[in-house]
C-alpha cells in the first residue's frame, strides 16, 4: 500500500500545553482514516500541521510525497478542507461561494458546472441561500462541497457529523462515503464511536496529544475491548467506546447511556 | 489573474451588500453633507467657501471612518470568525488577498469621495478646480491607502472585533473635531491646534484643499504632510505585519 499522508514524530506546543506529543501515523492512499478522540485530543491540531495552518514544534508532515513545511502551497492545492468551525463569508451566497473557492484553486467552473456541485451535495434548492439561512446539516455540507471544489486527493474534515441531529448526519456520510468512492482519501476527526465504527477503514485512538491504539475497528474492538458483563453481553456489543474506555481508563465523553455501569463493572473486576 | 478578479469581486460584493458599509460609508457623509449644506450652505469657511471647504471635509471623514471603523474590523472578524483560517487552507497567496481587499476598499472610498462632492455641488454649488483634480485624485488614494494600513494596525493589535471596534472609534471621534475638518483649527485652544496639525487627518485634508481649492492656503508644507502620511502608513504596517493572525486566538 501507498501512504498519502505520512506524520513523523509530531510535536505541537501552544504555550504550556502540549496539544501533539509526538505522534506518529501514515495514512493510505483511498482510505477513510478517522482520528477518534475525546475533547482536547489534539486532532484538530494534527489537522492543522498536514494543512499547513500551525507549524510543528518537531517532526514532519508529508502529503503525496511533499513536506508540507517546506511545500505548503503545493500541498494545500492537493488538499480539500472543512474546518471544525464551519466560517464561510455571510454576504455571499452558496453558489458565489464555490465559485470563489474554485478561481481560488485556479479551478475554471462554469456556472452549470457550479449548479452540478451543488446538486451532488443536495443544495440545488440553496444555490442563492447565504450560510446564515442554511440549516446545520446544510451548511455543513456547503462546507463538504467547497471542500471538493478543486478535486482534491486529499479531503480532511473536522468534526463532519458533530452537531448534526441524526438523519443530517446519515446524509454527510453518504457524502463521505462518495468522497471515497469518486478515489480520494479522507482523513475525519471525530468523537463519535458510532461514526468512526461506521465510516472508517482505520481508527487512530488519539488521547493527550498521543496516538494509543490503531487498526480497523473490528481489529481493536477483538484486540482491546474487555469482555462485556453478562447483562450487557445480552443487550448489545463491545464497541469502540469500550475499547477506548479499556485504553485509556476514560470515557470518550459522549452520551454513551452504559458508560456509568461499565466504569462501575470495571472497578469491580479491578 | 483570475482567481485575482474574482476574488475582487467577491470582496466587492462583500462590501456592497454589509449594512455597515451601506450606513457609514454611502448614508451617513451623504446625510452630513445635505445637513452642514442646509446650514452653512451660503457662508465662508476658511476664507473660502463654506460648503466646498466643509465637501472637502468630508470626504476626508470618510476616509478616516471607512479605515477606522471599517478597515480595523473587517479583517478582525475575519479571523475571529475562522473565514481568514479557511482561505489560509487554500493555497490563495496572502499578497493576493491583501492587494485585493485594498483594490476593493480604495475603490468604495473613491466612489464614496465622487457621491459626496457631486451631492455638495448638485445641491449646494460646491466648487473644485478642475486642474486639481488629478492630484486629488492621488492623494485621495493615497489617504485610502494609509487609512487602510491604520485600520489594520489597530485591527491586528487589537485582541478582539469588540476592542478593536472600540479602539477605532476613541481614535476616529476625537480626531473628527481636532483635525481641522469642520471646525477650522483657528478655533481650537492654541496647544491644541499645534497637536491637532500633526494628525492623518489634517495633513490630508489640507493637502487635498489645497489641491482642489485654488484660493486655498496651506497651513503647513505639502513635504511635511507627505512625509507625515507617509510616516503613519509605514508606523502602521509595522503594527499590523507584528500582529496579524490568520486564526482567532
Ligand atoms: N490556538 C490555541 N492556543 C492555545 N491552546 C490551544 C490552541 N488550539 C488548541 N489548543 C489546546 O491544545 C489542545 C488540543 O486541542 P485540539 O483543538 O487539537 O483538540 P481536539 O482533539 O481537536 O479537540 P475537540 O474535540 O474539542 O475539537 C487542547 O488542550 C487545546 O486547549
Ligand atoms: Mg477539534
Amino acid at each position: 500500500m501507498n501512504a498519502m499522508i505520512e506524520i513523523n514524530d509530531l510535536y505541537v506546543r501552544y504555550g504550556k500545553v502540549n496539544a501533539v506529543n509526538g505522534m506518529s501515523l501514515s495514512i493510505q492512499v483511498g482510505e477513510v482514516f478517522g482520528l477518534l478522540g475525546p475533547n482536547g485530543a489534539g486532532k484538530t491540531s494534527t489537522l492543522a500541521c498536514i494543512q499547513g495552518l500551525v507549524r510543528p514544534n518537531g517532526g514532519t508532515v508529508r502529503v503525496a510525497g511533499h513536506d508540507v513545511s517546506r511545500e505548503g502551497m503545493a500541498v494545500k492545492a492537493l488538499l480539500g478542507v472543512q474546518l471544525q468551525k464551519t466560517a464561510l463569508f455571510e454576504e455571499l451566497n452558496a453558489s458565489e461561494l464555490v465559485e470563489l473557492f474554485a478561481a481560488i484553486y485556479n479551478v475554471p467552473m462554469s456556472k452549470a458546472d457550479v449548479a452540478a456541485l451543488l446538486a451532488h451535495f443536495g443544495l440545488s434548492q440553496k444555490a442563492t441561500a447565504r450560510p446564515t439561512q442554511l440549516s446545520g446539516g446544510q451548511q455543513q455540507r456547503l462546507a463538504l462541497a467547497l471542500a471538493v471544489v478543486n478535486n482534491p486527493q486529499v479531503v480532511l474534515l473536522d468534526e463532519p457529523g458533530t452537531g448534526l441531529d441524526p438523519q443530517a448526519r446519515r446524509g454527510v456520510w453518504t457524502l463521505i462515503r462518495r468522497m471515497q468512492s469518486e478515489g480520494r482519501t479522507v482523513v475525519l476527526t471525530t468523537h463519535s464511536m458510532e461514526e468512526a465504527q461506521e465510516l472508517c477503514d482505520r481508527v487512530g485512538i488519539v488521547d493527550g496529544g498521543k496516538l494509543i491504539a490503531l487498526d480497523t475497528p473490528q481489529a481493536l474492538i477483538a484486540r482491546h475491548a474487555p469482555p462485556l458483563p453478562p447483562a450487557e453481553a445480552a443487550r448489545r456489543q463491545p464497541n469502540l467506546e469500550d475499547v477506548f474506555l479499556a485504553l485509556t481508563g476514560h470515557g470518550l465523553g459522549g452520551t454513551h447511556a452504559s458508560q456509568d455501569d461499565e466504569s462501575a463493572w470495571l472497578a469491580a473486576v479491578a | 489573474m483570475r482567481r485575482f478578479l474574482v476574488l475582487t469581486r467577491s470582496m466587492f460584493l462583500m462590501n456592497l451588500r454589509d449594512r455597515s458599509t451601506l450606513f457609514w460609508g454611502f448614508a451617513f457623509p451623504i446625510g452630513l453633507i445635505l445637513l452642514y449644506g442646509a446650514i452653512w450652505g451660503g457662508a465662508t469657511m476658511g476664507g473660502v467657501s463654506a460648503i466646498t471647504w466643509l465637501m472637502i471635509g468630508v470626504v476626508v471623514l470618510n476616509i478616516m471612518a471607512s479605515g477606522m471603523i471599517g478597515d480595523s474590523t473587517w479583517f478582525a472578524s475575519a479571523r475571529d470568525k475562522g473565514q481568514l483560517q479557511r482561505l489560509h487552507a487554500t493555497p490563495l497567496p496572502p499578497l493576493q488577498l491583501i492587494g485585493s481587499y485594498v483594490l476593493v476598499r480604495v475603490l468604495i472610498g473613491l466612489i464614496q469621495a465622487a457621491l459626496i462632492c457631486t451631492v455638495a455641488m448638485l445641491v449646494y454649488g460646491a466648487t473644485m478646480s478642475l486642474s486639481g483634480l488629478a492630484l486629488g485624485f492621488g492623494l485621495a488614494v493615497l489617504g485610502l491607502v494609509v487609512f487602510i494600513i491604520l485600520g489594520q494596525a489597530v485591527g491586528a493589535a487589537a485582541p478582539s472585533v469588540r476592542s478593536a471596534m472600540a479602539v477605532g472609534q476613541v481614535i476616529y471621534f476625537p480626531l473628527m473635531f481636532l483635525s481641522n475638518l469642520f471646525l477650522p483649527l483657528e478655533a481650537l485652544p492654541g496647544w491644541l491646534a499645534n497637536v491637532s496639525q500633526w494628525t492623518p487627518a489634517t495633513m490630508l485634508v489640507d493637502l487635498l484643499r489645497t489641491a482642489l481649492i485654488p484660493q486655498m492656503v496651506a497651513t503647513q508644507a505639502a513635504w511635511v504632510n507627505l512625509l507625515g502620511l507617509g510616516l503613519y502608513g509605514l508606523l502602521g504596517l509595522l503594527v499590523a505585519v507584528r500582529f496579524f493572525r490568520w486564526s482567532p486566538r
